[in-house]
């Protein structure tokens, strides 16, 4: 599936703030079913973006605005490839419990409890539900934690914040993909299968998807034979082509898609927008990378006093 | 005032046995007994005037009298021969290599780990083990520059390893006062000896400083970044800033613009090329590390990952200081370097292990627990002499989060005469030298001697209520030189009077 998708993200300030900071993980990942043909970033007030890969192999983009300002846009445009056929865990041949071979650590970070994915009594009471056996296919355990997860939960805004933890939607019964994502990445590692979280954007060709025009959250879980697969929880779909991932993480502190501080006692509002659309081809003359500047104010410092740089406040989205 | 010195069948780094001092120390023990005590007492309190005066404290946290303290000088000084030091330099100079190879290899290719000589759960398992410095270019290749090692002797006055603080070590401003005082007070008994300077620190600290600055400029812009004054160590920042010349800032000082570091100066903002920062990880980087800190500069990660800035020493050190890492140095040297470790380590019960864990909980009365990521003498159980229902408690910690916890058996630490109610008793001792990783690696000669200043005591943490000493490393005697004359004749005295020095 060939897929053009615009990323905006607008952030404006009740009053002039001051030093930010930005990172960002909007760029779509490189993998072997799914390839970046191109990434503009747009970035306003104007600034220099520089990039790096963090320990996961995601791409960090970040930029600094020292001056004053009201406002920041980000507009992030990708076009993407991607092949990847629906999975059928179901019919996969790993038994469960998978033994991880001795050597193999790299695992340990998806397989251990860390930030908002916690363990709790009420986990392991639903992990019970899913009653699985010693020796049967992995694929049927986690089919049936991922449907007994849809059965229990529903999708709703407003009950969760974006730092909940996995004990929120627990006791609320309810919560936004993010949620979702990060209870089944808990009840599967309680179930001793490796899982991890991913943060990316979904093309909608099936019309009932939430969350679709907001930057999505999903999970993969590791199968043996096969590698990670991957499972929308919120949706209870299985992750097909329209999906494409952004970042990976152990939970959504790793991959929030834009992270920053800044200076100024002021109030925040956020606003996302995505846009996808499905291409017939390859647009001519795509530039594989680029970064561009969008015409957003700034103002001289003598405008204003000057801010403490301890009133730094750090703003997050929740992925819905 | 020796005349009921015990040696109480310990390492005593003085005396043979009562009255008959080791060589190194005999010229001490003369003077000292001509002296007599209430000359000594009155230059005690002619050190502790000096060190109030000039303001040398740290802080005590939890302690209702008042958190700043003065650091209780112990006027008697240490004295290490030659020999002694060759083998300590050597040890020390081997394992920050070894421990500098370790954390870049952790960051990078992990080969330690896929062979197995270090379980991966340890590291993955560790609170200081930092992801964000995967793969990142450190100046240098240096992640440790400033180590201090802390070693101890047992009872056959051999040295052991207890433990490396790779992280912001601190104390060396009270080895530099403590020697400053030393000179004033006792200048004739410190002529007395060829004792190694150590004044150089401060400028062997800013060469390596230099060594790090991103640009080839002659004169990179050099900040020491402390959490502030309420931190314990502040004096310290506070000191090696002045000794050095160069600024102190806090993190609300520094500003991150595009892919530089800035201080804000009353002349605008200026460059800064290197930070020895004494801030811990956590604290650095809100934006990459505790998104709460208060202390740190949002985005200083990303100018260190861009190489335009340089941090002393780097993130993610802690990695190799780990406690429950510790026991594994001795493998990593041979990893690394093919070599035996030159210092031993003390024998470590790692909790994590079932196997361990099961004799560390049965035999809780002769261990020394500590927990793995704290330091200063906080979170640990001196087994033989805690109560029963401390035991208790430490043993249900373990139970609960083992990785937390490693256990050492008791070493008997040597001991050092103490000058205590106006005469001399024996107390415990450790030994904190300061090695730089710059161009080359350099040890400081000496290092911070603590006193566990409790009769008995063997914990000797300022934050317990520990002292410390001047430490002399002495001079090689160079084969056919005459020897100084110090055994005769009137030497001044900075009382004014006059006293004989018995020969010795």
């Amino acid at each position: 599936m060939l897929l053009k998708l615009t990323h905006q993200t607008d952030l404006t300030y009740t009053d002039l703030i001051s030093e930010s900071v930005m990172e960002l993980r909007m760029a779509p990942r490189q993998e072997q079913d799914q390839h970046r043909l191109s990434f503009t970033l747009a970035i306003g007030p104007p600034t220099s973006a520089y990039n790096y890969f963090d320990w996961l192999g995601n791409t960090v983009h970040w930029f600094t605005v020292a001056s004053f300002h009201k406002q920041i846009r980000i507009v992030a445009t990708s076009v993407v490839e991607t092949d990847r056929p629906i999975p059928a865990p179901a019919g996969n041949a790993d038994l469960w419990p998978a033994k991880p071979a001795a050597t193999d650590y790299q695992t340990y970070d998806f397989c251990h409890f860390h930030g908002p994915v916690v363990d709790s009594p009420a986990l392991r009471q639903l992990v019970e539900h899913v009653k699985a056996r010693k020796g049967e296919p992995l694929g049927a355990v986690a089919m049936r934690l991922f449907d007994l997860i849809h059965e229990r939960f529903t999708f709703k805004k407003g009950v969760t914040k974006a730092t909940s933890p996995i004990t929120d939607i627990l006791e609320k019964g309810a919560g936004v993909c993010q949620d979702f994502t990060q209870l089944m990445i808990g009840a599967a590692r309680l179930l001793g299968i490796p899982a991890r979280y991913i943060s990316g954007l979904v093309h909608p060709d099936a019309s009932k998807y939430v969350g679709a025009t907001e930057t999505h959250a999903w999970c993969e879980l590791l199968f043996p034979s096969i590698g990670w697969v991957g499972f929308d929880p919120a949706n209870h779909r299985l992750v097909g082509a329209n999906y494409v991932k952004v970042a990976i993480g152990r939970d959504y502190q790793d991959v929030a898609p834009n992270k920053g501080r800044y200076s100024g006692k002021v109030q925040e509002s956020i606003d996302v927008a995505v846009h996808s659309e499905e291409l017939k081809s390859i647009p001519p003359e795509l530039a594989a990378e680029r970064i561009q500047s969008l015409a957003i104010p700034t103002y001289p410092s003598g405008s204003m006093g000057y801010l403490d740089p301890n009133q730094q406040v750090e703003h997050q989205q929740q992925q819905q | 005032m020796f005349d009921q010195y015990q040696v109480d069948g310990l390492f005593d780094e003085m005396f043979v046995a009562p009255g008959h001092p080791r060589p190194h120390y005999s010229a001490v023990a003369s003077r000292l007994k001509v002296l007599g005590s209430s000359a000594f007492n009155k230059r005690v309190r002619m050190a502790d005037v000096t060190f109030r005066n000039q303001g040398i404290t740290f802080t005590v946290y939890n302690d209702k009298r008042g958190v700043e303290k003065i650091f209780p000088f112990d006027l008697m000084p240490r004295i290490i021969p030659a020999n002694e030091w060759d083998l300590i330099e050597r040890g020390l100079v081997q394992r920050i290599t070894a421990l500098n190879l370790f954390c870049q290899d952790i960051y990078r290719d992990q080969r330690i780990l896929r062979e197995n000589i270090v379980p991966p759960e340890l590291i993955y398992g560790a609170k200081s083990f930092r992801r964000e410095m995967f793969h990142v270019n450190v100046p240098k290749n240096i992640y440790i520059h400033i180590c201090g090692t802390d070693l101890v002797r047992d009872k056959n006055g051999a040295y052991f390893v207890l433990e490396d603080n790779g992280r912001t070590p601190s104390g060396v401003s009270y080895v530099l006062e403590n020697r400053a005082v030393m000179k004033r007070v006792f200048p004739t008994l410190f002529g007395a000896y060829r004792v190694r300077a150590i004044e150089d620190y401060p400028y062997n600290l800013l060469q390596c400083l230099k060594h790090l600055a991103p640009t080839k400029s002659d004169d990179p812009a050099i900040a020491v970044l402390t959490p502030g004054t309420y931190n314990s160590a502040y004096f310290e920042h506070s000191f090696l800033a002045r000794q050095m010349g160069v600024e102190l800032v806090e993190g609300r000082d520094l500003i991150v613009d595009n892919a530089f570091v800035y201080m804000r100066t009353t002349a605008g903002l200026r460059r800064v090329d290197v930070i020895y920062r004494r801030v811990d990880d956590d604290f650095l980087d809100p934006l990459c590390f505790r998104g709460d800190s208060a202390l740190g500069v949002a985005g200083l990660m990303n100018a260190y990952r861009c190489g335009n800035v340089a941090l002393v020493n780097a993130p993610g050190t802690g990695v190799a200081d780990d406690k429950a890492i510790y026991p594994f140095v001795p493998d990593m040297i041979k990893f690394y370097l093919g070599q035996e470790a030159i210092l031993p380590n003390v024998p470590t019960y790692i909790c994590a292990r079932e196997s361990d864990r099961k004799y560390v909980l049965e035999n809780l009365d002769k261990l020394v627990v500590k927990s793995t990521n704290e330091s200063g003498g906080y979170g640990m159980l001196m087994g033989h002499q805690a109560a029963q229902k401390e035991r208790d408690e430490f043993a249900e910690l373990i139970r609960e989060d083992p990785r937390n916890y490693i256990a050492q058996p008791v070493v008997e630490l040597s001991q050092h005469p103490s000058f205590i109610d106006d005469r001399f008793e024996g107390r415990r001792i450790d030994l904190r030298p300061y090695i730089l990783y710059g161009e080359k690696v350099i040890v400081m000669p000496g290092g911070l001697t603590r006193v566990a200043l409790r009769k008995g005591s063997l914990v000797v943490n300022s934050s317990q209520g520990g002292g410390s000493k001047d430490t002399w490393v002495l001079e090689e005697e160079e084969p056919g030189e005459e020897k100084l004359p110090i055994t005769s004749g009137q030497l001044p005295v900075a009382d004014g009077s006059a006293k004989p020095i018995a020969a010795r």
